[in-house]
């Protein structure tokens, strides 16, 4: 029987399960929290909407890791 | 054989070039020559040439037998392959797969037919192709199928790395045995690469139908497949790149004029608070006191001589000319005996290649006699540098001192002119550089600065594409006080790594072991023209949407096919075929095991493989990638009357006979036109002016005389009917 197809929450790729993202843009996610820890020790503590406020308009930041800060953004300031 | 007049008696010796200018130039160096046309192929007879012999030098046109298999195209796994003579290559151009039912043989096939024709007045074989694995397969399938010469007995092989005539008439004194080991060696990678692509292909096509509505026509590839997989994993690292902070302090000081800046010697700050409170620290210093300062020079040698990864390399970083095309360049330059055979893995340049004569040839052209003057009275003038790499069949890249008979094009004068360079700053000295190293105290902590300056040009005046990096500093004493003019606090964020370009991606196959030096830039080529990769317009490699689905799945459900560790375990296991360590059908038996397990799991996995692959279609037509692209490559132009679709070649699977059709008839669209069904059909990309079917054109003969026939396909456009 064919999957249901559940897209991602920012492409129209297959949606992997438990997870609002495609296995792109989860693997971008994962990449983002793992990298939180480095950016509190840098600055002494930085909340997490805004690391993803600056990520999401810095330059050196990968497509598939902006995209996913601009939506966790959303999420998070949605309350959701 | 057939008498034809001109010919010499029965009883020459049959010499197989790989290609016309190879055969010609083979045929000039064994003694006077005649041409003679054979079938349309045009053969070069030496009455007497070498040794008082009659040769009859005749030319293949690259590979005339390819691999085919009679199994079905939706079955695997197929272990069903046998050698065949290639198909034309003009059935692209036609728009369909079918249109070998022409009236003419094709070129391939005249050459077949003039290889067996002139094999039965020789009395001896002499295979004269390039001696390496390609060359090999090529001679040594023209000796079994076309000459039916197996037993070796009365075939010899010539080899030479440069069709100058000094070395063909060597090369032709002291003939060798051919060498079965490396015939096996290059039909066993042949029938790997067939069997290899053939049976994963299918399956992943099956697979890609399985779950979803794709329909696309996928391709795998031992040497390909590993290769997309860099690019694809490349892009993930850039697309998921987090930025990570870091803060570096600068302090600029002057003397004499000159700025230059100083670092902490710790390096960067991690930490926001700890940099600023180092700033904090020297912020008020105007001085800074000069603790240590240390010279040294340091000696810069020769680059390696060419290699073809090399050659490619430097040809792509100075003049961004993509790998495939220097190589086809260097190729041309070969068969104009100008320069050394371009495909080799060697570094050295042995004594052998005897370096003065060359070197006085250059001198005598009036392009290269400066360089040469700069090389005289040098300490390697006799023992040029060497690198590490080397190749048994053929010496590093070098040019054979013969000057171009005819103007070299712009292009192929750069690449001649780089092997050139490259060859003579191997005799040049070293280059020399002084680095100056000091360290200074600001504020109670140490600063460091380094410095650079060329003190010799040695072989850089030969070679002068590799500019130094100067960075003068000012002369400074211990002691000394020197004054601070700014210092700046400047916040860093780790950049992504770079995109893979042609040069860079070619370097990566050849450290991960995968492909030869011949097929690296074409498996770059076959990845960009099948929609895998495309060159941005920096000439960096960005992957297709379909290349991610493509390696994520097969990554996920069978990662041998990506793994560049079994590619590399098969390139090993060719090169023992050549030593003679393995058999040829131990080679392709242990492949074949491995073909079978991977089938397996993609055949359990198809389900998955079905949804995964099946995502990426509408993203890869959406964005005009491959299939809609291959459509229009294929198609004869526009359809007229959907305005949607394209118009194309179809063949009726009732009839066999070839008319037009518009690629959307399934969505309802009729346009359809009868075409003659002889000769070759090309669109000629204008539209009729009277009703705006693309224009075609049918060619009944091959010959450069025949005039094609152009006409509007509409069968109802008034122009064609009055």
């Amino acid at each position: 029987m064919a999957k249901q197809r559940e897209t991602c929450g920012i492409c129209s790729r297959l949606r992997i399960p438990g997870s609002n993202y495609c296995i792109e843009h989860e693997t971008a996610l994962k990449e983002l929290r793992r990298m939180y820890h480095r950016w509190t020790v840098a600055f002494d503590g930085i909340k997490w909407e805004r690391y993803l406020d600056t990520i999401s308009k810095l330059q050196e930041s990968g497509q598939w890791i902006k995209e996913v800060a601009k939506f966790e953004l959303k999420l998070s300031l949605s309350g959701s | 054989m057939h008498s034809h007049s001109g010919f010499p008696q029965p009883g020459y010796k049959l010499v197989i070039a790989e290609k016309p200018d190879a055969a010609e130039r083979i045929a000039s160096a064994l003694g006077p020559l005649r041409k003679v046309q054979q079938n349309g192929v045009r053969i070069f007879i030496v009455d007497e040439g070498l040794g008082g012999q009659a040769y009859v030098v005749c030319p293949a046109s690259g590979h005339l037998y390819g691999l085919g298999s009679s199994s079905s195209r939706t079955i695997y796994p197929t272990f069903d392959l046998h050698w065949q003579p290639l198909q034309p290559s003009f059935k692209r151009a036609t728009g369909g797969g079918s249109f070998q039912r022409n009236n003419f043989e094709s070129s391939t096939f005249r050459r077949i037919r003039t290889f067996s024709e002139l094999a039965k007045g020789a009395n001896c074989f002499i295979h004269a192709c390039d001696y390496d694995l390609e060359g090999e397969t090529i001679g040594s399938n023209i000796l079994l199928f076309a000459c039916n010469i197996s037993t070796g007995l009365s075939a010899y092989r010539a080899k030479f790395s440069t069709l100058t005539e000094s070395d063909i008439r060597h090369s032709f004194s002291n003939l060798e045995p051919l060498n079965p080991n490396l015939t096996s060696a290059g039909r066993a990678r042949h029938a790997m690469d067939f069997l290899w692509g053939i049976n994963f292909s299918r399956a992943l096509n099956q697979a890609g139908k399985s779950n979803s509505n794709r329909n696309g026509n996928l391709t795998v590839g031992r040497v390909q497949t590993p290769t997309l997989s860099f690019v694809v994993n490349r892009e993930i690292e850039i697309r998921t790149h987090v930025p990570i902070p870091s803060w570096e302090i600068v302090v600029r000081c002057e003397k004499a004029g000159t700025v230059f800046e100083l670092s902490p010697e710790k390096g960067s700050f991690e930490r926001e608070r700890t940099a600023f409170d180092f700033y904090d620290r020297i912020s008020g210093d105007k001085f800074a006191t000069v603790t240590d300062v240390s010279k040294s020079i340091v000696s810069i040698p020769p680059p390696f001589p060419f290699n073809t990864g090399k050659l490619q390399s430097e040809a792509y970083r100075i003049s961004k000319l993509p790998p495939a095309k220097t190589l086809a360049i260097a190729e041309r330059l070969y068969l104009q005996a100008l320069i050394s055979y371009p495909r080799t893995d060697s570094q050295k340049l042995p004594p052998s290649i005897n370096y003065k004569e060359i070197i006085d040839n250059l001198s005598r052209s009036g392009d290269y006699v400066a360089l040469v003057n700069q090389i005289k009275g040098s300490k390697r003038a006799n023992s040029p540098v060497q690198g590490p790499q080397d190749d048994p069949a053929h010496p590093a890249i070098f040019p054979t001192g013969l000057l171009p008979k005819r103007d070299l094009s712009p292009i192929e004068s750069k690449i001649y002119g780089l092997i050139v360079e490259q060859f003579l700053a191997a005799f040049a000295d070293d280059a020399q550089d002084e680095r100056i190293s000091a360290k200074f105290l600001v504020g109670g902590v140490i600063f460091t600065t380094e410095g650079a300056r060329l003190v010799k040009l040695g072989w850089k005046k030969v070679y002068p594409h590799c500019p130094s990096q100067e960075l003068l500093l000012p002369p400074m004493e211990i002691g000394e006080i020197i004054s601070i003019v700014s210092r700046e606090l400047r916040k860093k964020f780790t950049a992504p790594p770079n995109r893979f370009n042609q040069s860079s991606l070619l370097k990566k196959m050849e450290s991960a072991g995968i492909g030869t030096k011949a097929t690296r830039s074409q498996i770059m080529l076959i990845l960009q023209q099948r929609g895998y990769t495309q060159t941005l317009s920096n000439g960096n490699l960005a992957p297709a949407e379909v290349a991610f689905s493509l390696v994520r799945s097969l990554e996920e459900h069978c990662p041998e096919i990506v793994s560049e560790k079994l590619t590399r375990k098969f390139e090993s296991e060719l090169e023992r075929i050549a030593d003679n360590v393995l058999s040829d059908s131990q080679v392709i038996a242990s492949s074949m095991v491995a073909i079978v397990g991977g089938l397996e799991k993609i055949r359990s996995g198809r389900m998955d493989i079905g949804l995964e692959l099946g995502e990426a279609a509408p993203i890869a037509s959406a964005k005009g990638s491959r299939p809609l692209q291959r459509l229009k490559q294929s198609s004869l132009g526009a359809c007229p009357v959907c305005s949607v679709g394209y118009l194309r070649i179809v063949v009726s699977k009732k009839s066999g006979k070839r008319f037009i059709g518009c690629s959307r008839y399934s969505k309802g669209c009729r346009a359809s036109a009868p075409v003659p069904q002889k000769g070759i059909l090309k669109p000629l990309g204008k539209a009729c002016e009277e009703c705006k079917w693309p224009i075609i054109s049918i060619c009944y003969s091959q010959s450069a005389n025949s005039k094609p026939w152009v006409l509007c396909p509409n069968p109802i456009c008034y122009k064609r009917l009055s």
